[in-house]
């Protein structure tokens, strides 16, 4: 078999080495689950529904998973089926599930939706106002809050179904995560 | 949201940046084809137009399962401009391989359109507001989906311009180097850059960029070409 004996130019070597660098750098940060100090109460946030109607996550009472997502962000598309299969359960448990989606129009999430054969209810939030609220800047981001309004445990990046089941229940039976 | 709805066509400043590049594509790389060739160019643009349709839905896909559905779906945003260019070139090469053409000079004659058409569709990518670079608060921020965000689509913009300038000074100084291979370099030089502002981008371990790494190494092969016809090696 023949041997191949070939050396790149230097500039060639240098481009490498650059490249390299800037890859390093601009490499995208893994997302971390994020414990957010109990007695955080989640501020009355106002968004709106489908039909125009205002929610506000001051409601009190339930336990409640919101999931933020967009659907142009491929981890989101990809955590929305998960989350969408566990619903039902949790709901079964007393847990709400709700995506926030942030900021796109009703029709183009509508319709993603519909394609996707999702039915979950959709608040819309057009000015970040849940990212600000639990200081994320990653997409998806899953906030549970408990029946009181406590923040129980901010995470950041696509949830998996185990960590759904086990939060759910911490949130329905009151517990600490 | 859509600009233009025709019954139950909806083309918002995206849509219609992506019909005019395609438009300014076909018209001008058919003008820039060799005279004298006896190459069916319509036919080769039409075939090289469905690869590139092919190619971006497909690499748009690629970040998610869940979309898969979504291929087919004409209304649907999501287009991959490294995923057109590979379709496209796939396209060429099918093309090619049922009837032989002079595909190295017809891809010289396309460098400069293929180069305009990024900057087109990239620019009405960010028209249409849907900028998926990853949450900045520098100065020229741009809020898409409820945060300050990378204008990453601007920024694959002007790297494609500085190609195209690139490109067309090349084929008065450097007229040896084929414009093909500046093409390529253009294309590698804005994977490696803009790609490293995207959120979301499809990751190996580490979060190393997949398309960040094509890039450098479709950038190493193209200073290797022009390199070796600078200085060819004895």
């Amino acid at each position: 078999m023949r041997r191949i004996n070939y050396r790149l130019h230097r500039v060639s070597y240098l481009m490498l080495l650059l490249g390299l660098a800037w890859i390093i750098a601009t490499r995208q940060v893994a997302t971390t689950p994020v414990v957010v100090a109990p007695g955080f109460v989640l501020p009355p946030l106002l968004f709106q529904t489908a039909t125009g109607a205002t929610v506000s996550t001051a409601l009190r009472g339930q336990p409640r998973v919101l999931t933020l997502w967009a659907s142009w962000c491929p981890p989101c598309r990809a955590e929305l089926p998960v989350v969408a299969a566990l619903a039902p359960h949790l709901a079964a448990q007393g847990v709400d599930v709700v995506l926030v989606n942030q900021g796109e129009s009703v029709a183009d999430t509508q319709s993603f939706l519909s394609d996707q054969h999702i039915t979950l209810p959709v608040w819309y939030d057009n000015q970040g106002l849940l990212a600000t609220a639990v200081a994320s800047r990653d997409l998806p981001t899953t906030v549970f809050v408990d029946a009181s309004g406590v923040v129980r445990l901010v995470y950041r990046g696509p949830v998996s179904a185990q960590l759904l089941t086990t939060m759910a229940d911490t949130l329905a039976t009151g517990g600490a995560p | 949201m859509p600009l233009v709805t025709l019954g139950p066509l909806r083309l918002s400043s995206y849509g219609i940046c992506l019909v005019i590049a395609v438009g300014v594509w076909w018209w001008w790389s058919a003008r820039r084809f060799p005279a004298g060739s006896t190459v069916d160019h319509d036919s080769l643009l039409l075939v090289m137009v469905v690869g590139a349709w092919l190619g971006g839905r497909v690499g748009a896909m690629l970040g998610s399962v869940a979309i898969w559905t979504q291929l087919v779906n004409l209304r649907a945003l999501e287009f991959s401009w490294p995923g057109a260019l590979v379709g496209a070139s796939s396209a060429l090469a099918l093309y090619h391989w049922r009837r032989p053409l002079p595909w190295a000079l017809l891809l010289d004659a396309m460098a400069l359109p293929t180069l305009c058409a990024q900057i087109i569709g990239a620019f009405g990518l960010w028209l249409a507001g849907t900028a998926v670079g990853v949450p900045w608060q520098g100065a020229w921020a741009v809020a898409s989906a409820g945060a300050w965000r990378h204008p990453v689509q601007l920024y694959a913009a002007g790297i494609a311009m500085v190609a195209a300038v690139w490109c067309m000074l090349a084929a008065r100084y450097w007229p040896l180097i084929p414009a093909r291979w500046w093409l390529l370099a253009g294309i590698a030089v804005n994977l490696l850059i803009s790609a490293g502002f995207q959120a979301d981008a499809l990751t190996l371990a580490g979060g190393i960029r997949v398309s960040q790494c094509v890039g450098l190494g479709l950038l190493i092969v193209v200073i290797e070409r022009v390199m070796m016809t600078v200085h060819p090696r004895t």
